[in-house]
């Protein structure tokens, strides 16, 4: 927008708002006809002022989040690199896929730890059901 | 006139092309982009929730932001704008109780939405003193007597700023048109 003098400014803005005395409206009436970049400026203003009044409504200047967003408390200290670059969010996955993996493996240890228990349970409960060593010779029951 | 780019927004050359910082977008911008959301919807729960979800899709597509064909705070906003109109929409599939004509009560027009939408995404972008003068007398419908009573400050200071503020809103509004 054209550079207009400071006094045609606050006169626009006066006559955009309702808000202007006779005399003013006649000293903007004098700029307008003296430089067409005053009226111009009255033309684009005019639809915003109107825009405003007509959808906004009510305005609440609310106060800035007490906390920053989840997102930068739980990515901004992997998002900034050694040169406050941010990573790329493949560096993310391949932490996922570590957890993963780590999941993986417990699952497995898992399932070792209970096939070994349960073999071992079977070898003693075998051990168990045999006689003992001194009933077995020199004649072994089972033969009996 | 408006507020100007943040110094690390600005256009670059070809060869340099900023990466996304997500912390410093969030301090240069966070603010904003709440006021946003915050002037969009009708609670401030939602309106954080909105800022969370525009900061988290940001860090998932940052790849796709090419600092040679915008600024990170244009990028923001637009993703702050779907953001709002996905929670629009949502909002809209929740069964409300059907308004009494007597009330006078109208469900708003899309494009009456989008109007204001708009205009709030250029509101929160203003600088706060000319959003102050704006607000006060094109929304909440001030005189400029009783504003500069209000804040002390002279009547022909608050027309200056109300008519830099409009200017910069108009400003605001083509970018976001074209971006």
């Amino acid at each position: 927008m054209h550079s207009l003098p400071p006094r045609a400014e606050e006169l626009i803005a006066a006559e955009l708002a309702g808000d202007i005395t006779d005399a003013e409206r006649a000293e903007l009436e004098a700029f307008a006809a003296e430089d067409h970049s005053v009226r111009r400026a009255w033309d684009e203003l005019a639809p915003v002022a109107a825009r405003l009044e007509r959808s906004v409504g009510t305005w609440d200047e609310a106060q800035p989040l007490a906390h920053p967003p989840q997102i930068i408390a739980e990515k901004g200290a992997d998002a900034e690199g050694p040169r406050g670059r941010a990573v790329p969010a493949a560096a993310l996955e391949g932490n996922r896929a570590r957890r993963r993996r780590l999941r993986a493996w417990f699952a497995l240890a898992a399932a070792g730890s209970f096939l070994i228990s349960a073999a071992v349970t079977a070898v003693l409960q075998q051990t168990t059901d045999r006689p003992p060593e001194a009933l077995r010779e020199p004649t072994a029951w089972w033969k009996k | 006139m408006g507020r100007g780019e943040a110094p690390g927004a600005q256009k670059p050359t070809h060869d340099e092309v900023p990466a996304f910082d997500l912390s410093e977008a969030y301090l240069q911008h966070g603010r904003e982009l709440f006021l946003f959301a915050r002037n969009a919807v009708a609670d401030a729960g939602t309106a954080e929730e909105i800022t969370q979800e525009t900061f988290t899709k940001a860090w998932r597509s940052q790849e796709r932001f090419d600092g040679r064909y915008g600024s990170v705070r244009t990028w923001l906003f637009a993703i702050a704008r779907n953001v709002i109109k996905d929670a629009y929409r949502r909002n809209a599939r929740i069964p409300e109780p059907t308004p009494d004509p007597a009330d006078g009560i109208t469900a708003p027009e899309p494009s009456h939405v989008h109007d204001r939408l708009e205009l709030i995404e250029a509101l929160a972008q203003l600088s706060i003193e000319q959003r102050q003068a704006v607000v006060a007398v094109h929304v909440l419908g001030w005189s400029y007597a009783e504003l500069s009573e209000s804040v002390d400050v002279p009547v022909s200071t608050l027309r200056s700023r109300t008519f830099h503020g409009l200017s910069a809103l108009r400003r605001l509004m083509e970018e976001a048109d074209h971006a």
